[in-house]
This record gives C-alpha cells, sequence and structure tokens, in this order.
C-alpha cells in the first residue's frame, strides 16, 4: 500500500498499482522502492478521490481481463476467441462508466484536467479534454464565452477582422 | 453528453494552462469548432495555430447548375453542416482546386483551350 495526501492533508491509502496509473507516480516508485508517503501538492482532497476512483476502475478492469484470461490459459477451455470477446465486452463497459464518471460541473472538469495533467494520467487526460470539447461542438463563440466564463478580450476590430477571415464560420 | 454545465463555473478556462487548451482544441473533429474556438478569447487563439490543425474527415463538395447560377455545397461530415458559394452559370466551366493538405478550394473560369483564365473566388475553410 502506498499513502497519498493531497494538498489539503487528506491521506489516501491506495493500492501500489493503482497509484502507478500516474506516470508521475509510477517514475518515482521505479526510482526508489521505499517510497510509501507521496505528497501531490496540486490536488486537493475532493478532486484527489475522483482521479484515485478513476485510477481504481481501471486497474480493476485490467486485472479482470488478465485474471480471465490466465483461467483460461491454465484450463485449456474455449476457443481463442473468447477473450477478444470478453475485452471487447470489457472496453465497453469501461467506456460506458467513463461517459458516466466525467459527467461532472465545469468546475470539476477544469480541476480534473489540471490534476490529470500534473499527475501524468493520459487516459484521464484524453478524457477530459475529450469532454470539455465535446462541450465546445456546435455551440457559437459568444456560447463558448458564456459557458466556460470567459471573458471576450479582442478590440472590436480585431474580432471584426476575425470573423472576416472565414464569414462562413460565423453564419 | 449531457454535462452539468447549465450555471457558470467559478474557473475562468481563458486561464487554463497554454499547454493544455491544443489538447482540448485537437478533439472538436471540425473545422467550424475549430474556426470558432479560435476566435473565443486571445489566450485560446494563441495556444493554438494552423499548424497544429485537428484531425478531420474530409468535406464533400457538390456542383449543381441553375439556367443562371451555379451553386458549389461544401458539406461537413463531423458536424454535419452545409455552406454554399454561388456563381454567375454564364462562365462556362469553373474548377475548384483543393491544395493539398488543407481546406483551401480556388475556384477558376476555364476558357475554350481548357486553360486556367480568372481567378474568381477563394473559399478557405480554416483561418
Amino acid at each position: 500500500m502506498i499513502t497519498l495526501t493531497s494538498s489539503d492533508g487528506v491521506q489516501f491509502d491506495v493500492r501500489e498499482a493503482v497509484a502507478k496509473e500516474s506516470q508521475i507516480i509510477r517514475d518515482m516508485i521505479q526510482d526508489d522502492c521505499v517510497i510509501t508517503n507521496i505528497p501531490l501538492a496540486n490536488v486537493n482532497h475532493k478532486i484527489l478521490s475522483i482521479v484515485l476512483e478513476y485510477c481504481q476502475m481501471h486497474v480493476d478492469k485490467t486485472e479482470m481481463e488478465v485474471n480471465a484470461s490466465k483461467h483460461q490459459t491454465t484450463t485449456g477451455e474455449g476457443s481463442s476467441s473468447v477473450p477478444v470477446a470478453l475485452k471487447v465486452s470489457s472496453n465497453k463497459n469501461l467506456n460506458d462508466w467513463d461517459k458516466e464518471f466525467i459527467n461532472v460541473d465545469l468546475d470539476t472538469l477544469y480541476d480534473l484536467i489540471l490534476a490529470a495533467n500534473y499527475l501524468n494520467i493520459s487516459g484521464l487526460l484524453n478524457l477530459t479534454t475529450q469532454a470539455a470539447a465535446d462541450i465546445i461542438k456546435g455551440k457559437t463563440t459568444e456560447e463558448i464565452r458564456a459557458t466556460f466564463n470567459i471573458k471576450n478580450d479582442f478590440t472590436p476590430e480585431e474580432e471584426a477582422a476575425i470573423r472576416k477571415e472565414n464569414p462562413w464560420a460565423f453564419e | 453528453m449531457a454535462n452539468k454545465c447549465s450555471s457558470v463555473p467559478k474557473f475562468d478556462w481563458a486561464e487554463l494552462n497554454l499547454d493544455l487548451l491544443p489538447f482540448i482544441a485537437h478533439k472538436l473533429g471540425d473545422a467550424i469548432d475549430f474556426i470558432r474556438f479560435r476566435a473565443v478569447c486571445k489566450k485560446w487563439r494563441s495556444a493554438t495555430n494552423l499548424s497544429d490543425k485537428p484531425p478531420q474527415l474530409p468535406w464533400l463538395m457538390m456542383l449543381t447548375k441553375y439556367h443562371d447560377m451555379a451553386e458549389v455545397c461544401f458539406h461537413a461530415l463531423p458536424s454535419g453542416k452545409i455552406f454554399s458559394l454561388s456563381f454567375l452559370n454564364h462562365r462556362d466551366y469553373s474548377v475548384a482546386y483543393n491544395r493539398k493538405g488543407s481546406n483551401e478550394f480556388q475556384f477558376y473560369e476555364i476558357d475554350e483551350e481548357c486553360n486556367l483564365k480568372d481567378f474568381i473566388k477563394k473559399f478557405v475553410a480554416h483561418n
């Protein structure tokens, strides 16, 4: 077990495999195998618990697959297509789970993007940035600003010039 | 996706790290969303440039001729949006030219000997 401490001092005891979903933690553990407590200065406990839920789920799913394929190898039952089918259905379940998991408010999404980047968890970074892109898709520039609390800092002249480059995109 | 995004967030997303914004822009999948993304604010614009355009499906191009008008339509597959350009049909032929690797279409009049003559219109699907 490894203890991860959030920026606000909350400790989380997790299995090494779960913590190692983070590339940065994986590197730390490889460099020095006696590490048992890792402070994470940039992630508060609320976000860390969500991140760890993601890591836990993805590790569990991977381990389930490995065990299922091991079981199949040792017993020699079934055809070779079984593990593939199992993997496909497992991936589908995991994608559904990811979709439900990332259905969060924009402030949480913002923090999750930063945490995924800081902890270097590529799957979570992909998932969170895709969720942000999906919210942007199909919106006008004004709608994007309103949704993401962004101030228009272009001068009217600059904005007119940008729109003139591709007027069809703003019709 | 039915995200819980109805209330205004407390974070200003213009403040998101410059190196993270391209991750989002690359997942938009359609030129129109990419162009609008780059028109949101200075930070979002500076974080993305044309050399790292998001991958997107090619556009379908259709030509329709009426008695005195011709219309070229571009069908953007990801969003299903259609953009059209009108031409006078008294010019016998016009040609659409898509420069390799870009979404730039240039239209020329063709003379009797099939030479490209007058440049008529340009349509650029990015900025």
